[in-house]
């Protein structure tokens, strides 16, 4: 529906600009007209004109008297026939049968080939006039009018004046247009179900008619949170309220919002432009796009592309656009709207699509027919680049880590950053030091990088180091402890952590990490740590 | 006469609505070429078999429904689908968009919501609808990454989108 309504929209804007214009055909058809002397052909009635024709009799009532009594003939001897056959009928089944009159009805249109190829009601219309040889003014409504010229195109040739130089050129008789409202190659596979899913789900603006004051309202099931209040201010985000109009408040919201946390429901239209939001499984996502998500995680891509990593996570993500689906759990992927196909570039893990799979590095496009275009990818791209950090871990000392800190302390610092208060990890004397074992193991991925925020005085060196259990060592790094007695940002990519045992080996993905920590070399130091993060690039 | 007033007649059915069967042959996918010959072939369908006619917009839709059954059969012929998902779909965003004018009234409201566009937006316009290059090309032309030309396209769009409708309340 998408496509079809963006190809109109693409059409009209071409010819707008001067790209493409209709061309002036009417005096080719004229002439086309003229030559093939179509009045003579098929005016069957002198003088009147067949468009409009609001109250004139039909062609084939008029015709048959002027050209054909044989045919006439025919036509009521079968009509007859017909009657007395339906008489007989109705008769035999009559006293056995109270339903009689409508059995009768069904039977015979069972048995009436001008119903076999379950005529519009327009054509049924005309079946039943014809076999009456009157002349009724339609009187169907407007939306019935353009129902085409009824008689059979068979019958007519007989009836066809001699003028008529050669057979008619007309590649189709107008009849197969006319009989056959549908002739379509095959059976369309109609999207119908889809759109309804898409349409239905507007929890946090049911449609007027559920609306009762007494009804409960359904709770909207959350399906994803922006992830930094701060960031509203610069990305344009916008939902599609229940009277389809893009709405920018709910999300971008008052100054006074931006520090209220929100959340987007299920099935609920976005539009982002540039604009990071996390899912609830944690997954990131960076689209420029109009998306909208269900509460099983299924992302339902509606325009453009997005940008979606869920690694470091089990939970079920996948996209869906139009028919297609590929499920994106545990990868990261560029997923970009390309005509009727899926577009997939796989940066981390794989995307399966059915059976087959796009793995890390490859790009193919998906459509009804699998997936197709597979080759290489080299994984850059504007989404991917503007993403978002997935975070792998995050201590912010706002809360006591769940094993306790093994060497510094939580404090509170007052007006900290903007006048706010903050906690912070603080350690004091030589050798200051601050470290934790964190809740859980963490596994590096590809592209993870230590980010540290930290203060310090007095420091000759600094050492950032972390424990891997699987090979019983550290793996650490020394950076330059910076100006003394100013906030400082460290971020320092896996692969420059080595074994502090022997130097030699770096650390990998797949590592594990669990306790970590950071300390200043000095006679006399102090050290405050905002955070440590582990990101993973996008 | 009565010959001359069914010439009068043909010419007045095509004047009004040669454009609007032509659009839609075109939207469903039928090249130039195709769709000037169908919808020849549709108006010399209908003056053979002469229909009534109640108001502009439901003639429209029958001379659309003539020419995509003639569409079809010759894409049959072809062996080619229409380059819509849905028939029944694009026939009825195509009837919104062409209400009894066949589109002309939105084609010129478009036209108008365009002339009014400036620096790099016309230009995006003009490489890539006037002029009928690709995205590739047009990104060659404006000195453009592809995404850059996809976001521009996707903003100006919009911004015409909302003119456009305003033009037509």
């Amino acid at each position: 529906m998408t496509h079809d309504k963006e190809r109109l929209e693409d059409q009209a804007m071409r010819e707008a600009a001067g790209g493409e214009t209709p061309p002036d055909l009417s005096a080719r058809i004229l002439d086309a007209a003229e030559r093939k002397q179509l009045d003579d052909a098929v005016t069957p009635i002198s003088g009147a004109h067949s468009v409009p024709r609001t109250a004139r009799p039909r062609r084939m009532t008029a015709a048959l008297p002027r050209r054909n009594w044989q045919g006439a003939g025919i036509v009521t001897a079968f009509a007859l026939l017909f009657a007395v056959g339906l008489v007989a009928f109705v008769v035999w089944k009559g006293p056995a049968n109270p339903n009689t009159g409508e059995t009768a009805r069904q039977e015979n249109r069972a048995v009436a080939p001008a119903d076999k190829p379950e005529p519009a009601p327009a054509q049924k219309k005309h079946t039943e006039a014809a076999g009456n040889e009157t002349s009724q003014p339609d009187n169907t409504g407007p939306e019935n009018t353009p129902e085409p010229k009824p008689e059979p195109e068979n019958n007519t040739p007989a009836e066809q004046p001699g003028p008529e130089p050669q057979p008619e050129p007309e590649p189709k008789n107008p009849d197969d247009v006319v009989k056959q409202p549908e002739p379509e190659p095959q059976p369309e596979p109609e999207p119908k179900k889809p759109d309804d899913t898409v349409a239905q789900p507007k929890p946090e603006n049911p449609a007027p008619e559920h609306k009762t004051d007494t009804a409960p309202k359904p709770a909207p099931v959350v399906v994803a949170n922006l992830p930094s209040p701060g960031d509203r201010r610069d990305y344009p985000y916008a939902v599609r309220n229940a009277d389809g109009k893009w709405e920018s408040a709910p999300l971008i919201g008052s100054k006074k919002n931006l520090d209220k946390p929100v959340a987007l429901a299920a099935g609920r239209e976005l539009k982002i432009d540039g604009a990071p939001i996390e899912l609830t499984n944690g997954a990131v996502l960076n689209g420029d796009c109009v998306l909208s998500i269900d509460k099983d995680l299924t992302i339902k891509l509606i325009e453009d592309d997005f940008w979606l990593d869920s690694t470091g996570s089990d939970a079920h993500v996948a996209v869906q656009y139009e028919q297609l689906t590929a499920d994106c759990t545990g990868a990261a992927a560029v997923f970009e709207a390309d005509g009727r196909k899926l577009r997939i570039r796989c940066a981390v893990g794989s995307v399966r699509c059915g059976d087959e799979v796009i793995k890390a590095g490859e790009q193919g496009s998906l459509s009804d027919r699998g997936v197709s275009g597979l080759r290489p990818w080299e994984g850059r791209h504007k989404l991917r680049d503007s993403a978002p950090s997935h975070t792998l871990l995050e201590v912010g000392f706002e809360v006591e880590p769940a094993n306790g800190l093994i060497e510094g302390k939580r404090i509170r610092l007052q007006n900290f950053d903007s006048g706010k208060d903050d906690w912070v990890a603080h350690a004091v004397g030589q050798d200051a030091k601050v470290s934790l074992k964190f809740d859980a193991e963490v596994a590096l991925q590809p592209g993870t990088e230590v980010v540290i925020r930290y203060r310090q005085t007095g420091a000759e060196r600094m050492v950032v180091q972390f424990w891997n259990d699987a090979v019983a060592d550290n793996f650490g790094i020394d950076p330059s402890p910076g100006k003394p007695g100013e906030w400082q940002v460290l971020r320092m990519p896996i692969e420059k952590f080595r074994n502090r045992e022997t130097g030699n080996v770096e650390a990998k993905p797949g590592d594990k990490w669990m306790s970590g920590g950071i300390y200043v070399v000095g006679k006399d130091t102090e050290l405050y740590v905002d955070y440590i993060r582990l990101e993973r690039r996008p | 006469m009565a010959a001359v007033d069914r010439r009068a007649e043909l010419e007045k059915l095509v004047r009004t609505h040669q454009r609007g069967v032509w659009r839609y042959l075109r939207y469903l996918g039928a090249e130039n070429a195709e769709a000037d010959d169908i919808t020849q072939e549709t108006f010399l369908t209908v003056w053979r078999n002469p229909f009534d006619q109640y108001d502009e917009r439901a003639t429209a839709g029958y001379l659309r429904q003539v020419a995509k059954n003639k569409f079809l059969m010759h894409l049959r012929a072809k062996g080619r689908r229409p380059e819509v998902g849905s028939l029944d779909e694009a026939a009825q965003l195509f009837d919104e968009f062409a209400r009894d004018d066949g589109g002309d009234r939105q084609i010129d409201a478009m036209a108008e919501c365009m002339r009014k566009l400036q620096g790099k937006a016309r230009r995006v316009v003009d490489a890539y609808y006037k002029e009928g290059n690709s995205r590739a090309a047009t990104a060659t032309i404006m000195q453009m990454t592809e995404e850059g030309v996809k976001t521009l396209l996707r903003r100006v769009k919009e911004s015409l989108r909302e003119c456009v409708e305003k033009r037509l309340k």
